[in-house]
């Protein structure tokens, strides 16, 4: 709803400054926001899936003038046989040109849908393993749940720069693998557009994984002690009681801390923006970057409100599905009116 | 289960003492079955710490060397110490002036969102009324949508309808905008949880609704505030993609400096590290003198 009508107002605002250019009508816009959910979440890719009408990028009809005094080709017109000062209107009635934010737009899918997936598997089982160090009683206990926090704080774009420096091709981490002997590890970690998106989603990790400690150790400790001597006096393991209680137990943590950072991850930008910019040939660009590349480094509103508008449709989905499954219970319980009634 | 059946109550205990240590009655209850950390635990454990602040303290460290020796040498330590990188980031007046603009930016935005988080929860926390549920949900949806998802509409609202672009206000009325949906489900079960026999008292003693909120509710309700303000004092301090859109020239705040900074310098990597390390100080003693506000809003947060 957030997105439908500030896009209407975007929109409007266009009309009135031409702002967009062409195509920049609020309803281009959300046929065009449509498409992309069909071409990336439908998979209704032109000639696979598809051969009917949605599988044309140019869906809607679009008029455009050729500049012919910039152009370095001879007008079209001219190539089609007319004469170079005749006034010529031609009708295409192929599949547009392909632009070249579409295919962008594909990849810029991609990589979100799949950091999400994998930060998130890697962020919950490693948090949890943490967690459980964490809760076991040692020394300086305190303290090191304080330190482990520390670069939930600091801002992205602080630990990005500092990271990026460091993953430099002749910076401290190669340096370090090298003298520790492990020299054949050194990577050029944040160019290679094999390793970039696995890079980010270690340092993601890394400045995350306090949060999600902390959050599961909060669980943990409403899990009743009575259920762990149970347990112990029928001679469970302590790998067991973890398998066997603390893991069901600590369910609807997990189930929250995973919705939220899959929606984490879908809105990732600073992080992604400070260390590739999206890059290299767009191995990392995530939903965000590609909306703000496309609405202030190219100027092209219409794309990037149509962007918006799908990512907005994606988080509304998994809200939906979120509230249906995990909160309505939690807020329920959590919720129960003390002295209100 | 564990964190559902943990209610009202729970915000408020784990104000108390989510991470250091531990009451001594939890302590008790923590005995039990989750067993001792031997050597070999507390090992782990501090590798863990030594992976989560290597890269913090590497680039305190960086900024006291010079670029030869980072060049020579990129993961040693500083020989001779060197001070230059810092003081030069110090004297120079750009610093100062992200430093003042990230103040001014959190300020505000914490200001707007604990009063009117405040005001907003009271109602859907105490009244009575036909929609209550459903708005409360849409807000609990609100949480579910930070700024990214509306930043160009929200770019050309702010730049064009209200102009306000490069200003302070601009950036921190929408920050606020996106931290009331935290604010308001983590102050709506602190306001609940007030037994209903005060208000009760309040009233026969002649106070209106409104004279309860601010004579009984807000001084009780003081923890759960300073929580939510905690929260949007370190989202906005650490906002990156709004400020990025607004703010220009002048009116940047910390993080923009450190990305230009980082752009502007990039042959001069100690430099950075300096400015990176200046950069971080002031989060971090924010962060160090209320990490138990910061730890049991966000655990609060998630609890519902």
């Amino acid at each position: 709803m957030i997105g439908t009508r500030a896009i209407g107002m975007a929109a409007h605002k266009a009309g009135k400054s031409s702002l967009l250019g062409q195509g920049f009508r609020a309803n281009a816009t959300i046929g065009r926001a449509l498409q992309l959910i069909l071409l990336n979440i439908g998979g209704a890719r032109p000639g696979e899936m598809d051969r009917a009408t949605q599988g044309s990028p140019a869906k809607y009809t679009f008029c455009f003038g050729e500049n012919e005094e910039e152009s370095p080709w001879e007008p079209f017109h001219v190539r089609l046989g007319y004469a170079a000062d005749e006034s010529v209107v031609t009708l295409m009635a192929a599949e547009g040109p392909h632009n070249i934010n579409d295919h962008a737009s594909v990849t810029g899918e991609g990589p979100t849908r799949h950091g999400g997936a994998l930060a998130r598997g890697f962020h919950v089982f490693a948090a949890l393993l943490l967690a459980l160090l964490m809760n076991r009683k040692m020394r300086g206990q305190s303290v090191i749940r304080v330190l482990i926090f520390v670069p939930y704080v600091i801002a992205e774009v602080v630990v990005g720069t500092g990271w990026s420096l460091m993953l430099q091709s002749a910076g401290a981490v190669n340096d370090a693998l090298e003298k520790i002997g492990l020299g054949f590890l050194a990577n050029e970690w944040l160019s290679d557009p094999d390793i970039a998106i696995w890079t980010l989603m270690l340092i993601i990790t890394w400045k995350y994984i306090g949060f999600a400690v902390i959050i599961f150790l909060a669980g943990l400790q409403g899990i009743p002690q009575e259920i762990y001597e149970a347990a112990q006096i029928d001679g469970a393991s302590y790998w067991q009681i973890q398998r066997r209680i603390t893991l069901p137990l600590l369910g609807p943590t997990i189930r929250i801390w995973a919705f939220l950072s899959m929606i984490g991850s879908l809105q990732l930008f600073d992080m992604v923006w400070i260390l590739t910019g999206g890059g290299p040939a767009n191995a990392t660009t995530t939903m965000a970057t590609f909306l703000v590349n496309e609405g202030t480094k190219r100027q092209n509103y219409g794309i990037a409100a149509a962007a918006s508008v799908v990512l907005f449709v994606i988080a509304l989905a998994m809200a939906l599905l979120y509230q249906r499954f995990v909160l309505a219970r939690d807020v329920a319980a959590a919720d129960v009116p003390r002295g209100v009634r | 289960m564990s964190s559902t059946t943990s209610t009202v109550p729970t915000v408020g205990e784990s104000v108390s003492d989510p991470v250091p240590g531990g009451g001594r009655q939890r302590r008790r209850r923590r005995d039990g079955g989750r067993g001792e950390g031997g050597i070999l635990v507390f090992l782990v454990a501090l590798l863990v710490v030594a992976l989560t602040l290597g890269p913090v303290l590497y680039a305190v460290l960086g900024g006291f060397r010079t670029n030869a020796q980072l060049a020579a040498d990129p993961a040693g330590l500083p020989d001779p110490w060197v001070f230059d990188n810092y003081r030069s980031v110090l004297l120079g007046s750009t610093f100062w002036t992200y430093l003042v603009n990230s103040v001014a930016v959190a300020v505000i935005t914490t200001v707007v969102t604990v009063v009117c988080g405040l005001m907003a929860a009271y109602p859907l926390a105490r009244y009575q009324f036909r929609w209550r549920e459903p708005l409360f949900m849409v807000f609990v949806v609100g949480l579910l949508f930070p700024a990214t998802v509306a930043i160009i509409p929200l770019f050309i609202l702010v730049t064009q309808d209200l102009n306000i672009g490069n200003t302070w206000w601009g950036v921190a009325l929408p920050q606020a905008a996106f931290a009331l949906p935290m604010t308001i489900v983590i102050l709506r079960p602190f306001l609940m949880a007030i037994p209903h026999e005060v208000e009760e008292a309040a009233m026969i003693d002649g106070a209106s609704r409104l004279q309860f909120f601010w004579r009984i509710l807000l001084p009780l309700s003081a923890p759960g505030a300073v929580t939510v303000g905690v929260l949007a004092f370190v989202a906005s301090w650490n906002a990156y993609l709004l400020p990025l859109l607004l703010l220009r020239g002048e009116m940047k705040t910390l993080p923009l400096g450190v990305a230009d900074f980082s752009s502007q310098y990039s042959s001069d990597t100690a430099g950075v590290f300096a400015f990176t390390t200046l950069a971080m100080i002031p989060a971090l003693i924010f962060f160090l003198a209320m990490q138990k506000r910061i730890v049991s809003g966000l655990q609060g947060a998630v609890k519902g």
